[in-house]
């Protein structure tokens, strides 16, 4: 065992000195997810974990369109937008890769706290402009500077560019993949609306069955303490039709 | 000693508001940066440490706690870089790993520069700001073509003038400065610079390395002579002819010499006055009794060699018998009072001696692995 030098006493005065100086962002739990927040995207195995920023997050289709980002900030490039850590925003420092963008379920980020959120402008912006060839078009909207561009020079084949292309390859595998954008949003809304339509139906079938109180204190014996989320609805639902009637 | 630190813990000490490098963040650096240090071959006096040991490679705990240090400083506190870490790790090892990375990486940067390395940065300072060229990674190594400009490259450079300043050229250490002075002038790297954006295949940056150390003279502040003097304090590193099975390379790094322990031990002035008397003790030993004292007080098990057992000890200082182990000892014993008597030192100069012995005798022709775990 090594002696508790004075070194060692020197380490500890300067880990004490940066977690009083340092001011973090609150991550937050079970929030639902909206545009700008900073979460983990997992897929389902958890082999893969990447920091996304959320650009636009559709309800209907149960999906959310994400940025990706690293946290090798020294090399961001002129496509990357570089976030400095700070309170308000979040406490990580990455670069948001702007021509990255993907399509993902949400379910892939709800169990993730929000570790960050940042200028939902500056993100809706950089997601609008990601599929522009053309460099020009990567700018964040006017009078913003919530976030820095990067100067890296970029070279083809140079380390900077195969970092890239691995960090795109495994995002891709983690993003829902669709030959038609639009087909598969449409999909996917139309069969959320459809477990909607048929949750509905199920209950209207099980309130026109309660009758009397005696019929809704049964239904409601029928469930234990842990009931599925229907049973809960029917059972709310059947409270508020008899309390009308 | 394994340290069992989960990944729970990690998270939630990274983002707990108080101790956000708590105390197993802390535990986890310090095992990264000895397993990184240890278990590399890197030289101190590489980085601007103080090299221990009988070639200089070995490391105090002090210079590798200043690499932790150093780390936390630069690769860690400026940006949180352990909360990107925790959030995308998938488990403890992986953290570990790519805080070994980060060790690395402060490694590199602490690591004293050469007047190859500064040219090199001039140079890629100058193709990245006047001609926008970032040298690559990989490139057509393989072509003919490629490597005829290369070649046109080097003689591009030897008709530039070395400016080579002996004063004040290089530090206090022997070392260049951090940035200048410059060896050749900006406008002969800017004629470097156009002649490589011109080329068909920009050169790889491993690759203009090469064609620096070809064309800059061996000299002190250069990456070759930088080289030279590493091999020969590799090559003087006695430990290094004892390998007889797998084991031993584990145990090897116990053994080397350790002078400045011992110079810690005899205070400076003392040193100088018994440095006569020393010289005539070395003088009279046999080689017998050279590899008994190198054995007893040079190495860092001499405590485990002394109470080792007498087959042992018999195989390390290399005679045939204990009988004679015995002599070796009454021989040393004998020559160390007849120096004592001439030079009228008291017992503790006499010890003092003995230990110090060790600095005027050469690497000694037999060593011994003495397995802890065994002795003990």
């Amino acid at each position: 065992m090594r002696d508790f030098s004075f070194e060692d006493r020197k380490f500890d005065e300067e880990i004490r000195d940066y977690n009083s100086k340092s001011e973090f962002f609150p991550i937050a739990h079970n929030v639902p997810l909206s545009a700008g927040q900073v979460r983990v995207l997992t897929n389902g195995n958890l082999a893969s974990k990447k920091i996304v920023v959320i650009a636009a997050h559709n309800p209907a289709s149960q999906t959310c369109d994400v940025l990706l980002t690293h946290d090798y900030v020294e090399v961001a490039i002129d496509r990357e937008f570089i976030h400095t850590p700070e309170k308000r925003t979040s406490s990580l420092a990455f670069t948001i890769m702007a021509d990255f963008n993907g399509n993902v379920d949400s379910m892939q980020l709800e169990n993730s706290p929000v570790v960050g959120k940042l200028c939902v402008e500056c993100v809706t912006t950089i997601l609008n402009q990601s599929t522009s060839p053309n460099l020009e078009d990567f700018q964040l909207p006017n009078l913003h500077n919530c976030l820095k561009r990067g100067e890296y020079p970029m070279v083809f084949l140079d380390s900077t560019w195969t970092f890239r292309v691995k960090e795109y390859e495994e995002f891709r595998l983690m993003s829902n993949i669709f030959a038609s954008r639009k087909e598969f949003l449409k999909e996917k809304e139309f069969s959320f609306h459809l477990n909607i339509d048929q949750e509905i139906f199920d209950i209207s079938v099980i309130i026109d069955q309660l009758n009397s109180p005696e019929d809704i204190e049964n239904y409601l014996k029928s469930f234990d303490e842990n009931d599925s989320l229907q049973g809960l609805v029917g059972r709310q639902s059947a409270k508020t039709q008899y309390a009308n009637a | 000693m394994t340290i069992h630190i989960t990944l729970k813990e990690l998270e939630s000490e990274a983002f707990s508001t108080s101790d956000s490098f708590g105390p197993s963040w802390k535990t986890l650096l310090d095992e990264v940066t000895f397993n990184v240090i240890r278990g590399n071959r890197y030289h101190p006096q590489n980085y601007g440490f103080f090299g221990y040991g009988a070639s200089g490679v070995d490391w105090s705990d002090e210079d590798i706690l200043r690499v932790k240090s150093s780390t936390f400083q630069n690769q860690i506190r400026i940006n949180n870089s352990h909360l990107n870490l925790v959030l995308k790790a998938k488990n403890v090892s992986h953290i570990k790993g790519i805080l070994g990375d980060k060790v690395k990486d402060e490694l590199s940067r602490l690591r004293i520069r050469t007047v190859d390395e500064n040219t090199l940065d001039v140079l890629k300072e100058i193709l990245k700001k006047e001609f926008s060229i970032v040298l690559p990674t990989t490139g057509a190594s393989l072509d003919p073509n490629h490597l005829a400009e290369i070649q046109n490259l080097i003689l591009l450079f030897r008709t530039f003038k070395q400016r080579w300043r002996p004063e004040g050229a290089l530090n206090r250490e022997g070392e260049p400065y951090t940035r200048l002075p410059k060896l050749f002038s900006e406008s002969d790297l800017r004629k470097s610079a156009n002649f490589i954006s011109g080329m068909t295949f920009l050169p790889t940056s491993r690759e203009m390395w090469d064609v620096l150390r070809e064309i800059i003279d061996k000299k002190e502040g250069s990456q070759a002579h930088l080289k030279e003097k590493l091999t020969k304090a590799q090559d003087a590193d006695s430990y290094s002819a004892i390998a007889p099975s797998s084991h031993v390379e584990a145990s090897t790094r116990r053994l080397k010499t350790d002078i400045t322990d011992i110079l810690d031990i005899v205070p400076g002035e003392e040193r100088q006055r018994l440095a006569e008397p020393t010289q005539e003790f070395v003088g009279l030993l046999t080689d017998e009794e050279r590899n008994w004292i190198v054995n007893a007080f040079a190495t860092k098990n001499s405590v485990l060699f002394r109470g080792a057992s007498t087959e042992l000890q018999v195989e390390a200082v290399g005679v045939e018998n204990p009988e004679a182990l015995i002599q070796v000892m009454m021989g040393i014993k004998e020559k160390s009072t007849s120096v004592q008597a001439r030079f009228s030192l008291t017992e503790e100069e006499v010890a003092a001696m003995a230990s110090l012995s060790v600095m005027f005798i050469d690497p000694p022709s037999h060593y011994i692995v003495i397995d802890e775990e065994v002795s003990l």
